[in-house]
């Protein structure tokens, strides 16, 4: 039903795994001497030996410019990380308020998505085995994106959940909005039935 | 709008969430180190010591090569799960809807075996029922009491199972395969 940042958690994985792997790689070279074996002459030459200290010269932390870039680097960087962290939270990305008017030299009728999704629901939990609902409205009032999720009994003919989910709350949004649905997904969820003991004496 | 899909592939939520939180400490400390810097003149002790200490290890030292495995492993796993695109949840309906152009129906795999467990269980002489599903298929290990019943017991599971999953009147949604221990056995 919500929506998670798979592209944006997808591309910054890739770019923090590949800039670990080639510095990891980059250091495992150093450290184990195969760059000097695989580079000939003056291109090994310059490169550190296994017994040279990782930074010789560490008075450069001390020249006045490193704090101010380490400090702008830093906060760039915590931004950067704050915003993907918020990113994660999943998004419903509903519709906006839905515009009903055919011209606006006679009036604006707007109507607000969660008017619609709250009827759909209800009457989605009105149909026998369904125990919650929840809709989602995307897309505008001509090309409505429908997503219905159902929480379902274990022990509800799913078969006929269905087929009133579709004509009878789904067709509630289509009379509604005078339009059939651009797209209807249904998402089934199932919860276990409570069981009650009660003793009967034949 | 992109159409919402609701069988998805894994976001990698997890791993995405770690790395930005190491980043991100990682940014506060250098900031703050940095910050300090500037307000004092000098690097604060818990950020100077031990970046003299990593600075004056050798490149061949264990530390250091310990690190570049690290990294290159650690490299290699957030890239496989960036590329890798994973499972789709979920398990398909191939319903055909009247309100709709296009349609999406999907029962959760926890769903499918909700509703297989209790099809299950609701067999006489079965004592526990444990379920596992995959995209395609629905696992159903059944404990019996007796074990003269165990075939009769697996082929009510077995239809019972099949019923309930069948969502279309065309078969269930998934194939359905049982199998029935007997508790005395």
């Amino acid at each position: 039903m919500r929506h998670t940042p798979a592209r944006l958690n997808r591309a910054w994985l890739a770019v923090v795994g590949l800039v670990l792997l080639v510095l990891g790689v980059l250091a495992l070279g150093l450290a184990t001497g195969w760059w000097s074996s695989l580079l000939s002459g003056g291109a090994a030459e310059g490169l550190p030996g296994r017994d040279a200290p990782l930074a010789p010269d560490t008075s450069v932390f001390q020249a006045a410019w490193v704090a101010p870039v380490v400090a702008l680097v830093g906060v760039v960087l915590a931004l950067a990380a704050l915003g993907w962290l918020l990113a994660q939270i999943p998004r419903r990305h509903e519709a906006k308020d839905l515009r009903l008017h055919t011209s606006s030299l006679t009036g604006l009728t707007t109507c607000e998505p969660s008017v619609l999704t709250d009827a759909v629901a209800e009457q989605a939990t009105s149909i026998a085995g369904v125990g919650s609902a929840d809709a989602v409205l995307r897309g505008s009032a001509r090309t409505p994106d429908l997503t219905l999720r159902l929480v379902v009994d274990d022990r509800a003919e799913l078969r006929e959940v269905l087929r009133q989910a579709d004509t009878v709350a789904a067709a509630s949004a289509v009379t509604a909005l005078d339009v059939r649905l651009a797209r209807l997904g249904i998402l089934v969820e199932v919860q276990r039935t409570r069981r009650s003991h009660d003793r009967i004496t034949v | 709008m992109s159409a919402t899909q609701l069988r998805r592939r894994p976001s990698r939520g997890v791993p995405a969430t770690l790395v930005a939180l190491v980043v991100l400490a990682v940014a506060v400390a250098a900031t703050t180190a940095a910050v300090t810097r500037l307000a004092s003149g000098s690097w604060p002790g818990w950020a100077a010591d031990p970046a003299r200490s990593v600075a004056q290890q050798s490149w061949g030292a264990a530390p250091v090569l310990a690190a570049a495995v690290v990294g290159v492993v650690l490299g290699l796993v957030l890239l496989l799960a960036a590329l890798l695109p994973g499972r789709r949840t979920g398990v398909p309906v191939d319903l055909t809807v009247t309100s709709a152009e296009q349609s999406e129906v999907v029962i959760t795999q926890r769903g499918v075996a909700r509703l297989a467990a209790a099809a299950a269980d609701e067999v006489d002489g079965v004592e526990s029922v444990d379920v596992s599903v995959s995209a395609r298929l629905v696992r159903v290990e059944v404990v019996t009491a007796s074990r003269s019943d165990v075939e009769s017991v697996r082929s009510a599971v077995q239809s019972s199972v099949e019923d309930r999953l069948d969502v279309l009147g065309s078969g269930p949604v998934c194939e359905v395969r049982t199998r029935v221990r007997s508790r005395e056995s």
